[in-house]
Formats: structure tokens, C-alpha cells, sequence
């Protein structure tokens, strides 16, 4: 089931005096925030027009001074779900990832989608069940074959875990190296210098 | 100091059996590790590990541009709760 409104940022505290706020962005590009037109806070009923001036500050329509600005610290804006643009085909809003039921190929449930991460190695996809244990899965085909945000379930096939406990065959690592080390050549076999050396002390 | 070159990039060797073991088998799977420090060689790319992040096995799909990098990068070990927003994921 897609959420119906969307967090999108925070109101801050007023800069100068002539009613311009610092506001913390928590879109992917901070600018957005002020793209998705007018934002209401956290009841619906006060709507808020942002102009977006960078650095994180903002000028909001109907707010002249610094006592007005004041008067919204705190606030958070949502941005209604259906003000968004459509993803790519393969992308999804996490916003709509998030809270999604769990299912098995035979359509057992395994929880519900409480979180999904990207540490830069691909997405992650975190299940919870309802004892509160955690599943971590690559969001991937193979492992999530069927995402059905209308449906309000994805279908997933956890992969197999291979399990390689650390010190099994930790006896030869010098199977990694392509090509047999050669070491630079140590000081000490270099060979000595022959001939005189220079006069110590000058001349005296 | 960085590492010198003559040693060659340092990885568990028991992490290449492993990866050759998974490369020959069609099956989808994960291979869980705690080798934090091991290198991502060219061998490992296209497979799917699980790195041991001190409380979770953190999903960590090699790509081309992580050889070289160590898996500890890609397995955060502390936590980081932000919002969801207006952020996309794309299904690799």
C-alpha cells in the first residue's frame, strides 16, 4: 500500500531578519525539496511555498521576518506521494519499498520490508518478521523476482548462505598471488664498495 | 605508509577456493565471511558475500569498481538511520 504523503525535510532556525529559514533537506538532491511545489507540515493544514536559495537556506512565501521564521522552527514538511515524478523501470521510491509484506515462492510470509540500504556494494533490502529477527537481502532479481507496490508484498527467494568461518584454509594464502613474489634486493647483499674512500675530517 | 607493491594485494586464501567453488556453481547464493580485511580480487566480481560487520551479514555484490578495495568498506560497522524521501532504488 503507497504511502500518501512523504517526509521531505525540516525547518531550522531563522537566518538574519528578513525571514529566511535554514532548512534541512532530506531529498536526494537538497534543491528538490523546493521542485515538488508547495509542502504542507505534519496536520495537512498549513501549505508552505519554498524557494530554494542553496547553503541550505530558504525563503518561504508570506514570511517577511525574522519573528515569523522563528514561529516555524521545527516544522516538518511533506510533500504529497502523487506529486512525485514516476521512477524508471526497475527504480522504486524507498518510500514505497518501505513496509511492503514479505513473501516466499509458495507465498508463506517473512515479514514485512523495514529498511532498505545502500552501503555502495548494491541495494539492500532489510525483512523483519514479527519476533523482530532481520534478514538482509540483495535487491536483485534473482533474489526479489516480483515487486508488487499496488499488491503491497514483494516476492523473494533468499539465496543459500555459504558459510566460510575465518582460520578454514587460512594456512595458504600464498594461493592469491598470481606469480611467485620475487623480493627487492635487500641493502646487505648489494655488493661492497672497492677502492679508496674519500678523506674523512677535510683537509686538516 | 601504503602497502608495498611487491607484496601483491593480500586476501585469505581460503576467500579463492570459496569464490571458485561459487563461480563453477549455478545456484544463487552468498557466501558469508568475516575477512574484513581481504582485497576484492578480479576473481570475485559478479558474486554476492556476505560481510560480517561485527552484529549482520552486510549483502555486498562485487563490481568491476570495487576490485581493490577491501569488503570492510562496503560493511559499515556503525548505524545510520536517515529518510527515505524522494530516493529511488533500482533492482540490480
Amino acid at each position: 500500500m503507497p504511502v500518501e504523503r512523504i517526509l521531505v525535510g525540516e525547518i531550522g532556525r531563522p537566518h538574519g531578519v528578513r525571514g529566511l529559514v535554514r532548512v534541512q533537506s532530506f531529498t536526494a538532491e537538497p534543491a528538490d525539496i523546493a521542485a515538488y511545489g508547495p509542502l504542507s507540515d505534519e496536520s495537512g493544514g498549513m501549505r508552505y511555498a519554498l524557494q530554494w536559495l542553496g547553503g541550505g537556506l530558504a525563503r518561504i512565501e508570506g514570511v517577511a521576518d525574522r519573528d515569523a521564521a522563528a514561529k516555524l522552527t521545527g516544522t516538518r514538511l511533506y510533500v504529497a506521494r502523487d506529486r512525485l515524478p514516476p521512477p524508471e523501470e526497475e527504480e522504486f521510491y524507498l518510500a514505497d519499498l518501505i513496509g511492503l509484506a514479505a513473501r516466499d515462492a509458495e507465498g508463506r510470509e517473512m515479514g514485512r520490508v523495514a529498511a532498505v540500504e545502500d552501503f555502495g556494494a548494491g541495494t539492500i533490502l532489510t525483512l523483519r518478521d514479527e519476533q523482530g529477527r532481520e534478514t538482509l537481502l540483495p535487491f536483485t532479481r534473482a533474489v526479489v523476482p516480483v515487486v508488487d507496490v499496488a499488491g503491497g508484498f514483494v516476492t523473494v527467494q533468499p539465496p543459500e548462505a555459504v558459510v566460510v568461518p575465518p582460520g578454514e584454509g587460512d594456512a595458504e594464502p600464498e594461493a592469491a598471488l598470481p606469480e611467485p613474489v620475487r623480493p627487492l634486493p635487500r641493502r646487505q647483499d648489494a655488493p661492497r664498495r672497492t677502492g679508496p674512500r674519500g678523506v674523512r675530517g677535510g683537509a686538516a | 605508509m601504503s602497502r608495498s607493491v611487491w607484496k601483491g594485494p593480500f586476501v585469505d586464501g581460503y576467500l579463492l577456493n570459496k569464490a571458485d567453488a561459487a563461480r563453477a556453481s549455478t545456484r544463487n547464493e552468498i557466501i558469508k565471511i568475516w575477512s574484513r580485511r581481504s582485497t576484492i580480487l578480479p576473481q570475485f566480481v559478479g558474486l554476492t558475500f556476505g560481510v560480517y560487520n561485527g552484529k549482520k551479514f552486510i549483502p555486498v555484490q562485487v563490481s568491476e569498481n570495487m576490485v581493490g578495495h577491501k569488503f570492510g568498506e562496503f560493511s559499515p560497522t556503525r548505524t545510520f538511520t536517515g529518510h527515505s524521501s524522494d530516493k529511488k532504488a533500482k533492482r540490480g
